[in-house]
């Protein structure tokens, strides 16, 4: 059995807001293997990237509160353990890339400064050795010339070759997990292409787990082994990313997959979709969150959540038709083969 | 062959850009460079390009918003870049624009049964509850309740919003609604309704759309035709179907298969582009594509290709097809 | 019609209720109003705004005095001698009924100054912002060079050109501040010009009347609002500077600045009248600053810093 790096057990994070509490996330549980890729994909407001946070520390309290759940990172559950010591964890061993390179970087400094000083603040060596790995990393990211563009600031870099640069920054500490939040939705998809093709050659040679996070299905076929999908605060389904593909199992999951124009279908046909809006998050949990658009919904759905079960090795679902009733079929409803 | 609603031809669209000095040299942005294309009425051309291509300078050109540096844009035949506001004003009417940002487009202290009904308010079209009528009968036909007539845009998400941009772009009964990333700041689920609305829609009144995105399966999925751009230039035009299975220009191989796989278990052959693109300040001589073509020639860094047809309904624009 | 295919659903379906259920509960939760009684220091900005407002108002009911009553006898009296709550200035006349009348001028000077830079700036801010180009460039250098003319001179100019009195104190403040109200609107005209709801109406053909009138300075009103509640404040501090400088209000009508004034030179025997002119100064103003801070986080929240 492959090792497990990080495992969440059902982490909860609400905000209180003036008004009312927004249950961002709800129950999420999940496990990454080292040197394996996750992939969390799910819409807006589904609580994927407050899932991120929450294992980087970085919620914002007040509101933000994580109000239960472990997050086990090497034995260790980090939500228990001393302020100090987390320091070192964050940044060191857990790193981040953002979404958006730009404000990931600090405009008033150069880009090889801000790289050499997140080194020296996880490492005790040299300013020199420091900037000699700097400039390693920005090699190692494929930014040509690196010895003349380590001096350069943040504004002389394209889209692209800034989100190489967030990532030699993520790099430098030789994290043992590396979370990715939305790393190309700004980019374009050629110069996407080429950081995700960048992000599977560095896991390779590094040996690094990664968590990503997107809303784009395709990022998830690209690069994880395994996927989780979120739905308003939950995992609704976690299993690997080719059984998703051929046998998801959660009726949300369906919608989210029939949902996509397929460049190799027909486009005389209307889509599938699913009805209606996502719900409100300071409303949820009563029953299954997805009840309300589900089109198989029954009235247990409505009561009580359904529990997260693994109904096949390594196939988590968490819905009562998948678990206690079994009259959907088994993928039945799959239209792609 | 039906109605050709909107021929543009040879459209070009310099921005001046001054280097910030008080008296210094006007530099060009050249962001339309020499265009051409046409929409027949009731179909969909889709404009495809990434970021700083020039594709929404396209859309803002033809809609009015930009002044035409040189070329033609004619409507049902008449040149609409010649004409004055007041002779462009019953024109508006027939040519409508989606945009991309669901949270801006619109007024956030105009409840949006006003936003609806205000295009006739400005043509003066009907009486007050005739407008009323219309905006509601309109909220309905994107799938929102005209209960929600006065309430405020803040209140609405993102996929709602665009239902009642889409909703205020049909009030006038235009013939040609330009679409510019109206589904880019959506998710996947709430996307697709609004694909099928504008479907149903084109459908309905025989709508001619032209769809810009950066997003290859979308306009897969609405267009007839589609042109690929890249720094101001179409490189690529013709039949979505004929051009997704024989795509000619290098620029247009490589973006299709830039696109994220759409089965985990093929990974794609890819061919990686060399770089990023240049500023389209400083764009490069003869072909725009020379400096980062794997097919790279000679004539390619002197001579700028012209598009030539290979097909009936198929114009690339390489010094590979000859 | 076209669209008269269309059926018209009558009866509403139970997730729409539920949602305009929703709307309405969050709209009176975060109503302007609500917002700004929820915060403690705007409503004691409030109340000290109220108290000055009134005083303005009913300064005959609730002054003990008649405030230009000299009495030599009766000349710097201490605070609470002789039926004076406040005590008396150098002239014997009563301080309290001279602060409660001062109230007058500090109200009429803020509200009135204020209101005319503000017309003024939005007319020339809206303009510049509009227009862009030369129109722009020529009211935004026109603006810089106000900026840069001192407010003092500026008032002594008016003062000796006009004569002091009331209006031209209105004046003068009014002017000084027209610059900072057209750099604010010109900012926010520009913002709100490029959103695509504007963009989408030039495209629909709409006159710039209905876009400035209807559109944009709706959606601009949040941030004047805002600078105008703050800038009572310094007006009424920019009147008593002047009256204390003698270009303001002329005595023997009381203004708290000429109280200030006069208080000055018996600052030794008589501290009570630099004290308490002074303090109704601090007071008012703190109270128009606490409440113009509150209006801010309730108004527009992206604007707290």
């Amino acid at each position: 059995m492959e090792e497990k790096l990080l495992e969440v057990k059902d982490l909860k994070t609400y905000f209180h807001t003036s008004s009312g509490v927004v249950k961002a996330v709800d129950g999420v549980s999940f496990s990454i293997d080292r040197g394996k890729t996750l992939g969390i994909v799910g819409e807006s407001g589904s609580g994927k990237s407050v899932t991120a946070s929450t294992i980087m520390g970085l919620i914002p309290s007040p509101p933000g509160k994580v109000e239960g759940g472990e997050i086990i990172f090497e034995g260790n559950d980090i939500l228990k353990i001393h302020k100090e010591e987390l320091l070192n964890i964050r940044g060191k061993d857990i790193a981040m890339i953002f979404q958006d390179p730009m404000t990931a970087l600090n405009p008033v400094f150069t880009v090889g400064y801000q790289i050499t000083e997140a080194i020296l603040a996880h490492r005790d060596i040299s300013k020199k050795d420091a900037k000699k790995i700097a400039i390693n990393a920005l090699e190692m990211v494929g930014i040509p010339d690196a010895k003349s563009r380590y001096k350069c600031y943040p504004h002389e870099f394209s889209g692209g070759m800034r989100q190489r640069a967030v990532i030699a920054m993520a790099i430098v500490c030789d994290p043992k997990l590396l979370i990715a939040d939305e790393p190309t939705t700004a980019l374009d998809v050629t110069i996407q292409a080429q950081i995700l093709d960048l992000m599977k050659e560095l896991q390779k040679k590094l040996n690094t787990s990664i968590l990503i996070i997107t809303h784009d299905l395709g990022v998830i076929w690209e690069v994880s082994d395994y996927v989780m999908v979120m739905y308003a605060g939950r995992t609704v389904e976690y299993t690997e990313t080719k059984t998703l593909y051929k046998n998801a199992k959660h009726p949300y999951t369906w919608g989210l997959l029939d949902s996509i124009p397929k460049l190799e279908s027909d486009s005389d046909k209307m889509l599938n979709t699913i009805e209606g809006n996502p719900p409100d998050l300071r409303s949820t949990g009563k029953g299954c969150n997805f009840a309300g658009r589900c089109p198989y919904a029954k009235d247990i759905c409505k009561k009580s959540p359904p529990k997260l079960v693994e109904v096949e090795p390594k196939h988590f679902v968490a819905c009562y038709f998948q678990t206690e009733d079994t009259s959907l079929g088994k993928g039945g409803q799959i239209k792609n083969e | 062959m039906s109605e050709v609603i909107l021929e543009v031809e040879n459209l070009k669209k310099y921005f001046p850009v001054t280097n910030g000095k008080l008296f210094g040299r006007t530099n060009y942005l050249k962001a339309v460079n020499d265009i051409s294309f046409t929409i027949e009425k009731g179909k969909t051309l889709g404009l495809i390009g990434e970021s700083g291509c020039g594709k929404s300078t396209v859309g803002k050109t033809i809609i009015g918003l930009n002044n035409i540096t040189d070329g033609v844009i004619k409507f049902k035949g008449k040149d609409i870049g010649s004409l004055n506001n007041k002779e462009m004003k019953p024109l508006r009417k027939d040519i409508q624009m989606i945009f991309q940002d669901p949270y801006s487009s619109l007024d956030p202290k105009k409840k949006i049964g006003y936003s609806v009904k205000e295009p006739l308010d400005i043509h003066n079209i009907g009486e007050e509850g005739e407008r009323q009528d219309k905006a509601r009968q309109l909220l309905e036909m994107v799938g929102l309740s005209y209960y929600y007539m006065n309430r405020y845009p803040h209140e609405f998400s993102g996929g709602q919003r665009q239902r009642i941009n889409i909703a205020r772009a049909l009030t006038l009964d235009p013939e040609l609604i330009i679409c510019d990333e109206p589904t880019s700041a959506l998710d996947v689920s709430i996307q697709a309704q609004v694909l099928n609305i504008f479907k149903q829609l084109q459908e309905k009144f025989d709508l001619t759309y032209l769809f810009i995105s950066h997003n290859l399966s979308v306009v897969k999925y609405l267009s007839d035709d589609i042109a690929i751009m890249y720094l101001g230039k179409i490189v690529e035009i013709g039949d979505v179907k004929e051009i997704y299975k024989n795509p000619l220009h290098p620029y247009t191989k490589a973006l299709f298969s830039a696109i994220p796989t759409e089965d985990p278990n093929i990974i794609k052959d890819r061919i990686n582009l060399k770089g990023e693109i240049p500023s389209p300040l400083n764009p490069p001589s003869g072909c725009k594509f020379h400096n980062r073509c794997p097919h790279k020639m000679k004539v390619c860094e002197e001579v700028d290709p012209n598009l030539i047809n290979v097909d009936v309904n198929h114009k690339v624009g390489c010094h590979l097809y000859k | 019609m076209r669209m008269e295919d269309m059926k018209r659903h009558d009866e509403i379906d139970e997730e729409t209720l539920l949602n305009l259920e929703i709307m309405k509960k969050e709209e009176k939760a975060n109503s302007f109003i609500k917002k700004l009684l929820r915060n403690k220091t705007a409503v004691v900005g409030m109340i000290i705004i109220t108290i000055t407002i009134i005083s303005a108002i009913f300064s005959p009911f609730l002054s003990t005095h008649d405030p230009n009553k000299v009495n030599t006898e009766e000349a710097c009296l201490k605070p609470g001698e002789n039926g004076h709550i406040f005590g008396t200035d150098e002239y014997g006349r009563d301080l309290y009924s001279r602060i409660v009348y001062g109230s007058r001028i500090s109200i009429i000077v803020g509200v009135c100054a204020t209101t005319l830079g503000a017309i003024l700036g939005i007319i020339l801010g809206i303009i510049s912002g509009y227009k862009g180009g030369i129109t722009d460039t020529i009211i935004m250098r026109f603006v810089d060079g106000m900026f840069a003319f001192p407010f003092i001179l500026l008032a002594i100019v008016m003062m000796t050109v006009f004569g002091s009195g009331l209006q031209n104190v209105v004046l003068a403040i009014g002017i000084a501040n027209i610059p900072s109200y057209a750099r604010i609107v010109r900012g926010q005209v520009l913002i709100v010009k490029k959103q695509e709801y504007c963009q989408a109406l030039i495209a629909l053909g709409a006159s710039n009347k209905k876009i400035i009138i209807d559109h944009i300075f709706p959606n601009i009103l949040s941030p004047i609002i805002v600078y105008g509640t703050l800038n009572i404040a310094g007006a009424i501090i920019s009147e008593a500077a002047l009256s204390f400088l003698g270009l303001g209000i002329q005595p023997p009508t009381p203004s708290w600045g000429n109280i200030l004034k006069s208080g000055k030179d018996y600052l030794i025997t008589a501290p009570h009248i630099a004290t308490f002119s002074g303090l109704a100064i601090l007071v008012t103003v703190l109270g128009f600053n606490l409440f113009g801070d509150g209006v801010r986080d309730a108004l527009d929240p992206k604007l707290k810093q």
